[in-house]
């Protein structure tokens, strides 16, 4: 008998999303100088208190980004703040480890193993490594047994742009490429950007052709389609139905997730097009039981432009190869025909580090609570979020559902 | 910042290195479904098979994907005036990260033809697989 969560004549258990914490982005001059492991204890904290619950009521933690120590991480936490826990976690799922925290922790409390779970990314860099260093190269790994360390790290084959580019030049190639849409979907999330005062590009809109204009980093991937690292750094809260119950926002049920994964450095992919969000996406879908024409609005990654793209082609918002069209007709605002990165995206708001990932479940998370002020989706009751690990390469798929 | 990264060479792969040092290309072959495996492994992908031979094969290539680093990739690079990162393909049907040299970024097509370049002079000790216009 499959004793799965909503399967059978069983009713969903589905876990819910209760609360949210989310420090504005900062440029990196006018950061905090709390440590990660401070500012880690005070989103947990922040974000408990946005649910209208309390240290006493928290027995689980989903935790990244705490600086302070390579490894325990949980544990480092859970002490700090004086807790016992029951579920302890920190995925390693790049840019979709805040997407992939949220569904582990549902998971979680699904079973009965936890009843609160916090999910918290203090959205800060790791200290500079040394010349030298294997951590000098940044996402890519130069230590011994590294197939980049071997065949793509000597040929300068690193880093994302290139791998990013590497993939758009592709597309171009089998699909065909429109440089003005891909500066059309910058200027919509910049414009949403400029209704959400956390942004950092608040208040700066950008034209079609200033997008356009900005200098060539790798081709056809301008500097404006990039992403800008900044400090930040956010946390949600999850829940089991029954502690739901006494909240204080609109519970948010978290109605169906999936993972996919594949090669950590695009070069290797059979296919550069066909990325993994199409299968997490088909899996979250498929839980939730609804498609993706029934989503209110959307929140995917969005590190590239290129990013969007493939995402929005993937998870089915429109069929392979239309994408460019889709970016040159829809509407993103949050009264357009598909809101999108409606709290401006990364592009808008800023990456603060692997907390980027969580601007985008923060925000997915208040449009279907409905909190989301002047910048709210009317009748927002179902909402997709991505996540995107390295290139392409860990990709998780969250659909959001306003709990009845 | 010293430039470049040498490879970190693993023992499976020493023969592709061994190969390009006398200027050839030499990919394992799966004797189980007869398919190519790069990179280097003790198995084949594709169906799970142990038994791997290396093959020397044609390095003539086409384009599969480029771009160039308008920005430098990293500090260990910076030294390089827009290169033109790569991935060809082989005959074979294998593709390998690469640079083209010897290229205008204007003239670079998808699906052209590529010779390869077998580079001794980056790295004391090693040869890289690099490719150009054909
Ligand atoms: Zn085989």
């Amino acid at each position: 008998m499959d004793s799965r969560p909503g399967a059978g004549d069983r009713p969903p258990l589905r876990a819910r999303l209760v609360g949210a914490a989310e420090y504005p982005a900062r440029r990196f001059s006018q950061a905090p100088t709390a440590t990660t492991l401070e500012q880690a204890a005070d989103l947990v904290l922040l974000a408990l208190a946005d649910a209208g619950l309390t240290l006493a009521d928290l027995d689980g933690l989903s935790v990244r980004g705490v600086y302070v120590s390579d490894q325990f991480l949980p544990a480092t936490v859970a002490e700090y703040l004086g807790v016992r826990l029951r579920f302890g976690d920190a995925p390693d799922l790049g840019g979709a480890t805040a997407a992939g925290m949220v569904w582990r922790a549902g998971a979680a409390i699904e079973r009965g193993v936890a009843d609160v779970v916090v999910c918290v990314y203090p959205g800060n860099y790791p200290p500079p490594a040394p010349d030298g260093d294997w951590r000098s190269f940044g996402a890519s790994s130069y230590l011994p047994g590294s197939p980049q360390a071997e065949f793509e790290i000597p040929l300068g084959h690193l880093g994302q742009n290139v791998p990013y580019a590497l993939i758009a030049q592709r597309y171009a190639h089998e699909r065909g490429y429109d440089p003005r849409a891909m500066a059309r979907l910058v200027v919509q999330q910049r414009r949403n950007a400029c209704a959400n005062p956390a942004a950092i590009t608040f208040g700066q809109p950008v034209t079609e052709d200033d997008v356009l204009a900005s200098r060539m980093i790798a081709p056809p991937l301008r500097l404006l389609e990039i992403v800008r690292p900044v400090r930040g750094g956010a946390a949600v809260v999850l829940a089991s139905p029954a502690v739901a119950a006494r909240t204080r926002s609109r519970p948010v049920e978290l109605a169906g997730y999936g993972e996919g994964i594949a090669t950590k450095s695009p070069h290797w992919a059979r296919d550069l097009l066909d990325v993994p969000l199409r299968e997490a996406a088909a899996t979250a879908f498929a839980m939730a039981g609804v498609g993706p024409a029934d989503v209110d609005a959307a929140q995917v990654y969005d590190c590239y432009t290129i990013a969007v793209l493939l995402a929005l082609e993937a998870a089915g918002f429109c069929p392979a190869g239309e994408g460019m069209e889709f970016l040159r007709t829809r509407g993103f605002g949050p009264g357009g025909d598909f809101p999108l990165n409606t709290n401006g995206g990364q592009l808008g708001f800023g990456q603060a580090g692997g907390a980027g990932g969580m601007t985008h479940v923060v925000e997915g998370y208040r449009q279907a609570a409905g909190r989301c002020g002047h910048r709210q989706v009317p009748g927002c009751g179902t909402v997709f979020v991505s996540g995107n690990g390295g290139v392409m390469s860990e990709q998780v798929a969250l659909v959001l559902r306003a709990a009845a | 910042m010293s430039a470049g990264a040498p490879p970190v060479v693993t023992e499976i792969a020493r023969p592709w290195w061994d190969a390009l040092a006398r200027g050839e290309v030499a990919v394992q072959s799966c004797s189980s479904c007869a398919g190519w495996v790069f990179y280097p492994r003790p198995f084949c992908p594709s169906c799970g098979g142990r038994d791997l031979a290396w093959r020397t094969v044609d390095p003539a290539a086409t384009l599969y994907t480029w771009t160039v680093a308008e920005a430098p990739v990293s500090p260990h690079f910076a030294h390089l005036h827009r290169p033109v990162l790569a991935v060809a393909e082989l005959g074979i049907g294998v593709r390998v990260p690469t640079t083209l040299v010897h290229a205008d970024p204007d003239d670079v097509r998808i699906g052209m033809a590529l010779t390869p370049v077998f580079d001794a002079g980056t790295y004391p000790g090693f040869t890289l697989l690099r490719y150009r216009p054909a």
